[in-house]
C-alpha cells in the first residue's frame, strides 16, 4: 500500500523517539497495544505544575502510519496543558496524515495512547481521572 | 445440513473444541477436497459450477482456519458469540505490554548485533510462553471462561507477531 508523503517523512524521520524516566512524578506513560496487527507502543509526556506538557517521547513497534501516528502526537501535545492534548480526536490525526480507512485503527492507538499518559500523571498526582476524555 | 450452514468444525465432523488431530483435520479436509473439487462439475451449468466454486472456497476457508491455533482461537470465540477483534485498551494486561515492549527492544538489539544464536534463544523461550498460553487459552474456554480466554487469544496474537518478527530477522541475517 503507498503511504502518503506525510506518512513517509514520519516514518523515515521519527520525530521525538525515545524514553524517560517512568518514576519521574512529572512523567506520565501511556502503554497501549492493538492485538490484531501486533504493535506496541509507549508515549511519554513531561508535565509541568502548570499541567503543561513540555516535553513528549514515544517509541513505537508496528506500521509505518502507527508510527507516524504518535510521531505527530508528540509533536502535537508539546505545549498544550493535558486537558487540550486529551481531546485531540483520532480523526484529526488521521486526516492529517492522510490515512486510508484500513490504517484508520493506527491513530485510535496514537490517541488511546496520550489517554493513557494522562491518566498515568493525574494518578500519580493524585487527581481524580474522571475527567481525561 | 447443507455445507454452507455447518460451521468449520461441523463441515469436516469434528468435535467443536480447541484440542483438535491434526491428522483427523487433514483426513477430512482432502476427502471434502475431492468430493466438491469443480473439477467434478466442468460440465455442467454455472450454477452448479458457480456453487462448487464457493464451496471449494468455504471448504479451504475451513481448513486454514481450523489449522492454525491462532485462528482456531478466534473462531471458536466466534461461535462462542464472542468478539475476539474488538478490544478495549482497559482489557489489556500494562504489565504484559511492557514486557512486549521490553522484547521488541531486545529484538532490535539482536539484530542491530547480528546475533543468530541470541535470536534462535529468544525464539525457544517465546515459544514456550506460546504452549503455554494455548493451554490456558484451552482451559479457560473450555470452562466457558469467555472473557479470560479471550484475553490469553488477545495476547498470543502479540506473541505470533513476535514470532514471526523473529523468524524475518533471522531470514534476513541468513540472506534467504
Amino acid at each position: 500500500m503507498a503511504y502518503t508523503d506525510k506518512v513517509l517523512d514520519h516514518y523515515e524521520n521519527p520525530r521525538n523517539v525515545g524514553r524517560m524516566d517512568d518514576d519521574d512524578q512529572d512523567v506520565g506513560t501511556g502503554m497501549v497495544g492493538a492485538p490484531a496487527c501486533g504493535d506496541v507502543m509507549r508515549l511519554q509526556i513531561k508535565v509541568n505544575k502548570e499541567g503543561v506538557i513540555e516535553d513528549a517521547k514515544f517509541k513505537t513497534y508496528g506500521c509505518g502510519s502507527a508510527i507516524a501516528s504518535s510521531s505527530l502526537l508528540t509533536e502535537w501535545v508539546k505545549g498544550r496543558t493535558i486537558d487540550d492534548a486529551a481531546k485531540i480526536r483520532n480523526t484529526e490525526i488521521a486526516q492529517e496524515l492522510g490515512l486510508p480507512p484500513v490504517k484508520i485503527h493506527c491513530s485510535v492507538l496514537a490517541e488511546d495512547a496520550i489517554k493513557a499518559a494522562i491518566t498515568d500523571i493525574k494518578k500519580k498526582r493524585g487527581e481524580s481521572t474522571e475527567t481525561a476524555q | 445440513m447443507s455445507l454452507q450452514q455447518a460451521n468449520y468444525f461441523e463441515l469436516f465432523s469434528l468435535p467443536i473444541s480447541f484440542q483438535l488431530e491434526n491428522t483427523q483435520l487433514e483426513v477430512a479436509y482432502k476427502k471434502l477436497q475431492s468430493e466438491f473439487h469443480p473439477d467434478r462439475v466442468v460440465n455442467a451449468d454455472d450454477r452448479t459450477r458457480v456453487q462448487a466454486l464457493q464451496q471449494t472456497s468455504m471448504i479451504n476457508d475451513a481448513y486454514v482456519t481450523l489449522k492454525s491455533p491462532l485462528k482456531r482461537a478466534a473462531y471458536l470465540l466466534k461461535l462462542a458469540g464472542v468478539d475476539a477483534e474488538e478490544h478495549n485498551q482497559l482489557h489489556l494486561d500494562e504489565a504484559f505490554l511492557i514486557q512486549q515492549m521490553e522484547m521488541r527492544e531486545t529484538l532490535a538489539s539482536l539484530i542491530g548485533d547480528e546475533d543468530l544464536e541470541g535470536l534462535d534463544a529468544m525464539k525457544d523461550s517465546i515459544d514456550k510462553e506460546k504452549t503455554t498460553r494455548l493451554a490456558n487459552f484451552e482451559a479457560q474456554f473450555t470452562a466457558s471462561q469467555f472473557v479470560k480466554a479471550k484475553s490469553i487469544y488477545n495476547q498470543l496474537q502479540f506473541i505470533y507477531k513476535l514470532l514471526d518478527e523473529i523468524d524475518k530477522a533471522e531470514e534476513k541475517l541468513l540472506d534467504y
